[in-house]
Formats: C-alpha cells, structure tokens, sequence
C-alpha cells in the first residue's frame, strides 16, 4: 500500500471516528421546564351518587312500603316506583282494602289515589297523588337459569333489606296468579310480596309475589307477564263500610 | 481469505522483497590502515556468501557502524556510517515526511484535545447547574409530595369517618323509617280498633235499645194477660207474637254483640 492510500485511509478512518464521536458527545442540557406536575381532570362521579342524596341505592330508593287497612286486619307489603305517579306491587297486597297508604324509602309519606289490579297475574298498580323518585327501569328479557337477582322489599313489613341470589328455575303457577314463574335463590318473607326483581344492570326482570315454604326462596312473576298485566288493569274500589 | 503465494525459493518468507528496501549507497572507499602492518586489500566476498541481516555495529572503536545492505540479490556491501552523520539525514525522505505529517497531526490532536477538553468542561459546567436544579427541583417535589400524601392521609381518615357517618345515618334512617312505618301500623290497627269498638258501642247501644223494648213489651203483654177478658184473644196472641219477635231479635242482637266483645 502506498502513503497516499495510507493517508487516504487514515483520513477516512479519521472522518469515520468524528462521525463516530460527534454522536456520543455530550450536549448543553434543554431548561428546566416550568411545571413539573402535569395537569389532570377529576373523574366523573358516579351519576347514581349524584341521584340519591341519602347516599342509597337507585333499587332502594324505588323500593316502597303498602300498608293495607281492611276491615278485620291489617297487612303490608312492597312495590316499587314505576313513573312519576305509579307504583307496581301485587294484587293480594292492595285487595280488600279500606285504606291504603304508601311509605317511601326514605320516610314520606304518600297519598294514595287509586288502585288497579291485573286479572292476568298477580300484579297491581297504585296511583298517588304526590310525584315519585326515582324510576325503577323495566327489563326488556325475562331472566335467564343463573342470572343473578336483587330484591329490595319490607319483609314482614319492617325494615327495608336487600337479598341477593340467582335464579333457580322455571316453573309452573301452582298459584294460577301467573301463567310461569321464576325461582330464585335470594330469600324473601311476607310483607317482601310486591318487590322488584333486578337482574344485575339494575332493571326489573320480574315482581315478587311469594316465597318457598321451606326455603323461602323468591317466587317472582317474569316482566313479560308484568309488562302483559300493566296493559290490563281493572280498577280496584276500596270498601265502603265494613260488617261484623 | 485469500491465500498468499508462497515465496521464491531460498527467500526468507518474514523478509520483505528487495523493492521495499531503499537504494544501496555507493560502496565507500577503502578504510585506511590504522596499523604498521601494511594494508591487505580485502579478498572480495563471493556473492554468495552474502546474509542479509539488519545493521550491526560492528567497531566500537572508531564508532563507525557497518550497514550490511542488500544491493541485489547476489551481492551485500558493508557500509560504514560515521558518528558525526546528524541522524535525520539518515532518516530516508520519506521517513521524514511521515515524522512530520505526524508531529503535526499530533499537534492538531492536542489543539483539538484542548478545545474538546474546554467544550466538556463548559458542558460540564451547565450540567452541574442543571444537577443542582435537579436536585433543588426533586427536593421541592418531595416536600410537595410528603404534603400531598399527608392530606390523602388526612382525607382518606375524614372519608373513612364521613363514610362510616353515612352507613351510620343510612341505618338510622331504615330504622326510624321502620319506626314510623311501624307508628303508622299501630295507627291504624288503633283507627280499626277504634273502629270497631265505634262499631260494637253503636251495636251493643241498639241491643241494649232493643233489650229495653224487649223488656217493655213483655211487661205490658204481662199486665194484658192480667185481665184477658178485656182483649180479643186474637188481638192479644198477635201481640204476643210480636212481643216474642222483637225480644228474639233483641237476644239474637245481644249474642252478636257479646261474641264481637270476645273476639
């Protein structure tokens, strides 16, 4: 190899190592930034918080107590708030009924103004007088075997609890108040007649109008036949006078 | 890998080839006699004898050096080379100029060493201060966080006490809602009971009405048949039919009443 090659190889060597070393050679540090803490949002809080001012559930703030005066007894049991003036329950919780009166949730008092009652099922509604909070929403599907349940109602017509269960099965009226129902393994008492049943979105898939013997497992009506009953109400008048 | 070819025959492979060796010198005159004994001209060497090797020194005593160089492939001249010669110019020219590109080329690294050593000592500098910023800046940061973190402490507790407040007034709540639930049902089973003892008042006061003609019938039936002659007989069986019609009502009445009292 000649000098001049040599030389060229060096210099090349030489511009090769500069390429080389410009690009592991330290810099002048960037300034500092202004703000080293990034700016964030808060998280929207849940809307359901913001629409129960007593901190409840929506299931139990639409959970309401039916206090049936008849002549010779007196009798309790549940329903929920359908819109803004109805309430759904059973019909053997409104039947034969001198008076009725309607206790919210959360301690009001509301007036009733009349009652209806299904021949299809064991469903009835109360009309109020005073408006009504907030809405319980209906189901579109029965429920399924499994599907979890929710019943919110007054067993024994005392304070308001919440059951939890799945669904057990399907099952024949042998009330004839239906012309199907649905098992569940959340446990209910008397007084829980007339509870919603909500699947796990919170809507209601069915209505409660007994429980088990042994077990007292929820017996409820599916919202299909409920839904079939809402359409078909007859007025229910209260009695007049009473004879002994 | 390319292979090399081999070397010719009776060449040293570790020696390079005669045209990388620089021009022998012109073969210098004869040393002069240093003794009385009269010069002896050198028997030439045959070429054959020649040996390539590197410089030796050869006489210590004059300080020459002998160079035994090849000058071609048969023939090696001893050449001598004196103290006094200056060492660069037995440098070859070519020699020099490499000595030189390099001094220079030392040079210009060492100036450019200087200026890199300069540049990193101001790069240096300015990242000490972004350093000490650094740390100023993470020592802020910390304080800030500890703060932070000793209000989501504070927070948390005021939450968990609010929270633990709520489920308490949540349960209270069921309960005097509960309890008035439970007021109204007496309430009412008090307006039923009342009711009904309106009811039963109101009945046991028209039995009692109904005893009280009971009784009145019966008496003035008893003094018509203190004197039965002076009334039809059939006039007063009628009433006396009439009497025991309204007392039986009045009994059947009463036993209503009494069994509503004992229920």
């Amino acid at each position: 190899m000649t000098h001049s090659r040599l030389m060229k190889a060096s210099a090349l060597a030489a511009a090769s190592a500069s390429l080389v070393a410009c690009s592991v050679i330290p810099v002048a540090p960037e300034g500092l930034p202004e703000d080293w803490i990034p700016s964030v949002s808060p998280s929207p809080i849940d809307p359901d918080l913001l629409d129960s001012p007593l901190g409840f559930d929506p299931e139990q703030e639409s959970a309401v107590r039916i206090r049936n005066s008849k002549c010779d007894e007196l009798s309790s049991g549940s329903g929920f708030i359908l819109d803004d003036h109805t309430i759904v329950t059973n019909r053997h919780v409104v039947e034969g009924f001198l008076d009725l009166e309607v206790n919210t949730s959360d301690g009001r008092d509301i007036t009733v103004a009349s009652a209806a009652v299904s021949q299809v099922s064991d469903i009835a509604t109360i009309t109020t007088v005073e408006s009504l909070s907030p809405f319980a929403p209906l189901a579109d599907e029965d429920p399924g075997l499994g599907d979890f349940v929710t019943i919110v109602g007054f067993p024994l017509g005392e304070e308001m609890t919440t059951t939890m269960g799945s669904v057990l099965q399907r099952s024949d009226d042998n009330l004839d108040n239906a012309d199907h129902v649905f098992i569940s393994s959340a446990e209910v008492e008397h007084g829980s007649s007339g509870s919603a049943a909500y699947d796990e979105q919170g809507e209601v898939f069915g209505v409660v109008y007994a429980g088990q013997d042994d077990s007292n497992y929820a017996i409820f009506i599916p919202i299909s036949i409920v839904k079939e009953s809402l359409a078909n109400l007859d007025p229910l008048a209260a009695i007049k006078t009473c004879t002994y | 890998m390319t292979t090399l070819p081999p070397p010719p025959e009776g060449q040293d492979p570790f020696r390079p080839p005669p045209s990388f060796l620089p021009e022998p010198p012109a073969p210098p005159p004869p040393l002069p006699e240093t003794g009385p004994t009269a010069a002896v001209p050198l028997p030439p060497k045959p070429a054959t004898e020649a040996t390539p090797t590197v410089s030796t020194p050869l006489s210590p005593r004059t300080g020459s050096v002998y160079r035994r160089t090849i000058a071609n492939e048969e023939t090696t001249v001893l050449t001598p080379v004196t103290a006094a010669t200056n060492i660069l110019d037995r440098i070859p020219l070519s020699e020099r100029k490499r000595w030189r590109l390099l001094a220079g080329g030392s040079a210009l690294l060492a100036v450019l060493l200087l200026g890199f050593s300069i540049y990193l000592l101001f790069i240096n500098d300015q990242w000490q201060t972004r350093s000490s910023a650094l740390t100023s800046e993470a020592y802020d940061l910390g304080s800030r966080l500890a703060d932070a973190n000793a209000q989501i402490v504070e927070k948390q507790a005021t939450l968990d006490l609010v929270s633990e407040q709520l489920n308490t007034a949540q349960a209270r709540i069921l309960e005097l809602v509960d309890e008035k639930a439970q007021a109204g049902d007496d309430i009412s089973y008090a307006q039923q009971q009342l009711s009904l003892y309106q009811e039963l008042s109101a009945l046991g006061g028209s039995v009692s009405l109904a005893l009280n003609h009971c009784v009145n019938e019966h008496e003035k039936l008893v003094g018509y048949l203190k004197n039965p002659e002076a009334w039809d007989p059939g006039d007063l069986a009628a009433y006396e039919a009439s009497v025991n019609t309204l007392c039986n009502a009045a009994q059947s009445a009463n036993a209503t009443l009494q069994k509503a009292l004992t229920e």
